[in-house]
Formats: structure tokens, C-alpha cells, sequence
């Protein structure tokens, strides 16, 4: 049989792969043991193999792994991440027009004439009272002004659109299962 | 320190609720499973996204991850997986990442050895190339079995083929491989 066994290439990458049974391989070992030509054949192989064990890993981009944690803590903090870096930058806009709404509302009761108390005359000597002249206010004018519909009109519409965005941008997080 | 700790140790802590063990993880593997969805989707920049896709996915279930296999063959399952996904989003017709289409050059009697073709060449970027060259399915299977030298029983377990499967297309795949080595030779020496 000895002289008739003739290894091919794939015998003997299945010897250097291990795929071989245990027999195969004592058979392989004699027949490489008596004929150096075909361990100079494998000795290739393996040295092709060898080759093969050191092609250099792929390197990803320096921030992969910044980016991976970051989207995986962002995944478990759903509720913090659901809050854009860019919609937290543009909290004060939303604060402005509370502000600005706020002044609306107490401005015109702080200039109110009812305002002032009516019974101070009556405490203190008529030569220490200034004079004071009461701002009268143009109410009639003020809400009657076509410029404060329109401001109201454009602060009511945009406070809506940031109410509807909002409400848009948590219900995509819902259907996105955070 | 990192290096010393097991990925079982690490996968108990980052279950526990540990970041830092999630981001040793990463760190570990995070070259392997970009290399394996590189050479699967041929593109750097879709390889980024699929080796993020996999650690989430992988971070996502890591609690059911049994211990049954390794954490590397379980995680290059993902990331097998994945990319498959991403390949047939490109490409909804896509069945196999195989091509069996083309064609294997056996080595003639006298063509020259790849073994003495790459002692010519630069080896390593040689193959790099030559292995860029694969079919994604060729590409893997090769990276899988002699870079990261996961056996043939791991290997089945990853891209789901049967030992016979899986041990003739590491045959093939090796074939191509050298056959693209030793055209890029010849080529060369022209």
C-alpha cells in the first residue's frame, strides 16, 4: 500500500488543519517520515497557513468604541436620551416666551390703578404724600392694537408647533420601543 | 488589567449592571468583529455600522447568553448575522453570501507555490488584499478558521452551515485564496 499512497494537497491541508482521524495520521506521519519531499510539501503548507494566522486585524475608526457605548447607554437611559443634545440648547426659547407671557399677564395688573392702596391717605400727614400722578392707561388702545393680535396670534401659533413637536418626538421614541 | 479578567467574569459584572464591563468587552473584541463584518460587506463604512449593530444587539442580549459556547463564537454569530441582514437590505435578491459561480483554478504542475510567491511579496498586505478579493462567504470562513482560529464545530455554529458544509467551503475558499495570490504574483512579475 506504501508504495502506492500518494498525497495530495488537500490530505495533507486536512493534516495541517487537525481534520484528520487519528489513524489517517499515524498513516500520514510514516509516509512523511520516509519521504522528505512530501514533508517539504507540507512544511509549505503550514508555513502558507501560518501566513494566513497573521494578516493583520481591521482597524475601526479611534472613536468605534466611543460611539458604540455611547449609543448603548443612550439606549438604556431612554428617557435622557430622548432629550437632544440641540432641543435642551433651545430650552430657553420655550422659557423666553413663558417669561414673556408672564410679563403679559402681570404687567398690566401691576400698572392697574386699582392697584394702589386708597387707605395709605389716611395715615400719613397730606404734606408728606407726594403727588402722585397715576399713569393713566390706554387700555382700550393696547388691546384694540392690531400689532398685539398679531404678536399674540404668532406666540400662541408657535408655542402650538412646539407643543405638537413635543408630542411627536415622544411617540416616535414609544414606536421605537425605548 | 483587562486582559487578565475572563469574558465570563465580564459578562457577569456588565449583567450586573457594571459599565465598564461592557466597555472591556468592547474593547476586547471590538477589531475582531469589525474585521469579520469588513470582510463580510466589503466596505469600512458599512462595517462600522454593522459592528455597532452587533455589540448593541450582543449588549441587548447578553442575558441570554448561556455560557454554551464562547462569548467570541456567540458574538461573531451576531455579527455574522447581522451583516448577512445588511447585505440583503443592499440587495433583497441575495440567498447565499456564497458564489458558487466562480471559478476554482486547481494549481497546475508548474505554476508557482503561493507559499514562495508570498516570500516575494509583502505577505501580510498580500493577503489583506487577497482576502478582500473573497466572496464574503470565502472572506469569512477564512478569517474565522485560521486568523481567529475558531474550529470547524464553532464555526457551524456561527454561520449555521453543517461540518461538511462548512469544511468544503474552507476547502474552496483556501483554493480561491491562493489562486488570487498566485494571479497577483504572476501579475507582478510581468
Amino acid at each position: 500500500m506504501e508504495k502506492n499512497f500518494m498525497l495530495t494537497d488537500e490530505q495533507l491541508w486536512d493534516y495541517a488543519d487537525g481534520f484528520l482521524e487519528a489513524d489517517e495520521k499515524q498513516q500520514i506521519d510514516a509516509h512523511l517520515r520516509q519521504h522528505p519531499a512530501q514533508q517539504a510539501r507540507l512544511d509549505a503548507i503550514l508555513a502558507e497557513k501560518r501566513a494566513f494566522a497573521t494578516v493583520p486585524l481591521e482597524k475601526p475608526n479611534s472613536d468605534f468604541a466611543k460611539q458604540v457605548m455611547a449609543a448603548w447607554v443612550a439606549e438604556q437611559n431612554p428617557v435622557k436620551a430622548s432629550v437632544p443634545a440641540k432641543a435642551k440648547g433651545q430650552d430657553w426659547v420655550l422659557w423666553g416666551i413663558a417669561a414673556v407671557m408672564l410679563a403679559m399677564l402681570f404687567v398690566p395688573l401691576w400698572l392697574a390703578p386699582s392697584a394702589a392702596p386708597t387707605d395709605l391717605s389716611l395715615q400719613i400727614p397730606e404734606e408728606y404724600m407726594p403727588q402722585l400722578q397715576v399713569p393713566a392707561f390706554d387700555w382700550q388702545g393696547l388691546f384694540g392694537s392690531a400689532w398685539l393680535r398679531i404678536l399674540v396670534l404668532i406666540t400662541m401659533a408657535f408655542m402650538s408647533l412646539k407643543i405638537l413637536d413635543k408630542y411627536l418626538q415622544v411617540r416616535t421614541l414609544s414606536l421605537q420601543g425605548h | 488589567m483587562s486582559a487578565a479578567i475572563t469574558d465570563e467574569t465580564l459578562i457577569q459584572q456588565a449583567l450586573a449592571g457594571r459599565q465598564a464591563a461592557f466597555a472591556t468587552l468592547l474593547n476586547r473584541y471590538e477589531r475582531y468583529a469589525f474585521t469579520l463584518a469588513f470582510r463580510l460587506v466589503k466596505n469600512r463604512e458599512d462595517a462600522h455600522e454593522v459592528a455597532q449593530d452587533a455589540f448593541l444587539r450582543a449588549f441587548r442580549y447578553l442575558p441570554d447568553f448561556r455560557g454554551e459556547a464562547k462569548f467570541s463564537t456567540w458574538l461573531y454569530k451576531i455579527v455574522y448575522s447581522t451583516s448577512l441582514n445588511f447585505l440583503r437590505k443592499q440587495n433583497p435578491d441575495i440567498q447565499s453570501l456564497d458564489d458558487e459561480t466562480r471559478p476554482i483554478k486547481i494549481k497546475d504542475e508548474g505554476s508557482v507555490d503561493a507559499s514562495h510567491a508570498m516570500e516575494q511579496l509583502d505577505r501580510n498586505a498580500a493577503l489583506q488584499q487577497a482576502i478582500g478579493q473573497l466572496s464574503s462567504d470565502d472572506a469569512a470562513i477564512i478569517t474565522l478558521f485560521y486568523l481567529y482560529e475558531h474550529t470547524l464545530e464553532e464555526i457551524c455554529q456561527i454561520t449555521n452551515l453543517t461540518m461538511s458544509n462548512a469544511k468544503t467551503k474552507l476547502c474552496r475558499a483556501r483554493q480561491r485564496l491562493k489562486t488570487i495570490v498566485e494571479n497577483k504574483y504572476a501579475s507582478e512579475l510581468v
